[in-house]
């Protein structure tokens, strides 16, 4: 068959239109995935997103959507839509770096569940996408190949760590991508790219198949051009999982739960604490104009307070660093992954083998949390670090008992240059000043694009919610979008 | 806190890392840069605070044992950078 619809226009559709002319066989999965496949082809040489691309492997499952919508069976609710993954999720038989040179060549022998859950739902799994090496960054730019650029302004950064993911999407490479948060991860990225982003509740997405970092902060999330993407890319990848003890058994909320809700009288809490000093003037301005739309709709505006914001970082990073350092020690240079070549003897496989696989962030992350948890310092460090937890989320249960919602920014800054921050990690660091705090508190947050800064860069807002409440700030960032147009804008690299 | 040479060398061999000795001092630097910055969770006070290790409630799930197919073998060992048919490869670890 041939298609009545342009290259451009496939690209350029919302991951819904897409579906519904794959449901009504205007398109075949085929010519989705070819296009998909093309684009990358085209664009992602400025980019730079993808680690692996995996065409043929797309082109199979494409044939089996194709053949399983001629014979009339049922199929997914993302049939037929080319999806990416953050290379630290793992695929069967495709190869899984983490973007590290440890595990350069690991091909692991089964799917993450939230492969698999994808798979089942019918989506086309076109590629894996860059990261800083094992999700540690906040720029993309600690990734042992190469950095991924923002698609918005080449010489930026596309923030981190799951800059492959949100740059693919904002690229129109891809429909929508799964990406990973430890502290900011997904949000932050989808905040420099324009694009939008979910972190969940701890536990709402099985981390089964996740190459771990911080395994009581890991999240796997879904990233879309759109609040309605992202809610499709949620349903298919949440549910219980039993090879994830943290699963937690919550059900699969609607498509339309999570796209409508009624804005009057919803309470959106404001905390003092994130307009401070550090913020740019333009996010500070384009979130206070989206804090004025929702009041326009009748939702009422509440100052609240998070005492304890100023200690999110330091507390994440104790914790963050001290977990690492704990799930880094299993690259022994004997399982699996890379072996210095020249290990003669028993102790040369681990330290050469650690030492010239890990880049430069991750020692340093694994050697601040070994020191962290070593004897004599535990006290000091890991311990405060987990009662400073305890009062991050206090603040968030006291907010929550006032106010349905809370906004704030995402990031306190548009996309910064390449090479600006990268030998600096305490400023590094301080990229995920609004975002750790959900995180630690193991409740769920979204960002999506509120406005445009200087040099045409994305700005985001981000909307936290308590637990479970994924499906109301899905809806109250699809409610933004639907009366705005900051989102499926063409970034600067496509035209 | 100060961050020593003997120290930073105690944390390098915990973590199975080697450090070449002329990179020792910058790595010190940023090191201290941030310890100091997330040494500022001492101005808390903690007076009757318990930590949290998982933010969201967990329990330990029981389940019955059952029979499952492992991983095969031959895939597993194709990762290993050192193998034969059915074991892992490492060098002489007795003398």
């Amino acid at each position: 068959m041939v298609s009545k619809i342009g290259v451009s226009e496939i690209r350029k559709m919302n991951m819904l239109e897409l579906s519904a002319k794959l449901i009504s066989k205007e398109l075949s999965a085929r010519e989705v995935t070819d296009d998909s496949l093309k684009s990358i082809e085209e664009t992602d040489g400025k980019i730079s997103a993808f680690i692996t691309v995996c065409a043929d492997e797309a082109r199979k499952q494409a044939k089996v959507i194709d053949e399983k919508r001629a014979r009339g069976e049922n199929l997914g609710a993302m049939a037929g839509i080319p999806v990416a993954l953050k290379d630290n999720i793992c695929t069967r038989g495709v190869r899984t770096t983490a973007a590290s040179k440890i595990l350069g060549n690991f091909v692991p022998t089964y799917d993450a569940f939230v492969v698999e859950r994808l798979k089942a739902n019918g989506a086309i799994i076109v590629g894996k996408t860059n990261l800083d090496e094992f999700a540690m960054g906040s720029s993309t730019e600690h990734s042992a190949f190469f950095p991924t650029r923002n698609p918005w302004d080449l010489s930026r950064v596309p923030g981190g760590s799951s800059g492959g993911s949100t740059a693919a999407v904002a690229a129109m490479l891809v429909h929508g991508a799964l990406g990973s948060e430890t502290g900011g991860s997904i949000r932050q990225p989808a905040s420099l790219c324009g694009v939008v982003g979910l972190k969940t509740t701890y536990g709402r997405i099985s981390r089964y198949g996740l190459i771990a970092f911080g395994s009581s902060l890991d999240q796997i999330g879904p990233v879309g051009r759109t609040a309605s993407c992202a809610a499709a890319m949620f349903r298919a990848a949440c549910g219980y999982d039993a090879s994830d003890s943290t699963s937690l058994n919550a059900s699969v909320p609607s498509i339309d739960v999570c796209l409508k809700t009624d804005l009057r009288g919803k309470k959106i809490g404001v905390p003092k604490e994130y307009f401070t000093e550090g913020i740019s003037r333009e996010v500070e301005d384009s979130v206070r104009g989206a804090l004025s739309w929702y009041e326009s709709q009748g939702a009422e505006i509440v100052e609240v307070s998070l005492p304890h914001t100023e200690y999110g970082i330091a507390c994440y990073y104790i914790i963050a660093m001290a977990e690492a350092s704990s799930n880094l020690a299993r690259y022994d240079g004997v399982h699996y992954g890379f072996r210095a070549q020249d290990a003669g003897k028993r102790d040369d496989v681990y330290f050469k083998s650690r030492t010239e696989g890990f880049g430069e962030e991750v020692k340093r992350r694994i050697m601040l949390g070994t020191f962290s948890l070593s004897a004599g310092y535990y006290d000091a460090y890991y311990s405060k670090g987990l009662k400073t937890r305890t009062l991050i989320k206090r603040d968030f249960s006291r907010a929550f008992e006032k106010v349905d919602v809370i906004m704030c920014p995402t990031s306190p800054f548009t996309a910064f240059e390449l090479g600006a921050k990268v030998d600096d990690p305490l400023a590094m660091y301080l990229c995920d000043v609004y975002t750790v705090s959900a995180n630690l508190a193991g409740i769920p947050a979204i960002s999506l694009p509120c406005g445009f800064g200087a040099g045409n860069l994305p700005i985001g807002l981000q909307i936290v919610g308590p637990e479970l409440s994924e499906p109301l700030l899905l809806a109250m960032a699809n409610a933004f979008e639907s009366d705005h147009d900051f989102c499926g804008r063409t970034p600067a690299a496509l035209t | 806190m100060e961050l020593t040479q003997e120290l930073l060398r105690k944390i390098a061999t915990l973590s199975r890392l080697e450090i070449a000795e002329e990179d020792e001092p910058l790595i010190i630097e940023k090191f201290r840069q941030v310890l100091g910055y997330v040494e500022k969770v001492n101005q808390l006070d903690f007076t009757g605070v318990e930590p949290t290790v998982y933010a969201v409630d967990t329990k330990s799930v029981m389940r019955e044992d059952s029979l499952r197919e492992p991983l095969p073998r031959a895939e597993v060992l194709a990762n290993a950078p050192s193998r034969d048919e059915a074991f892992f490869l490492v060098p002489k670890v007795l003398d």
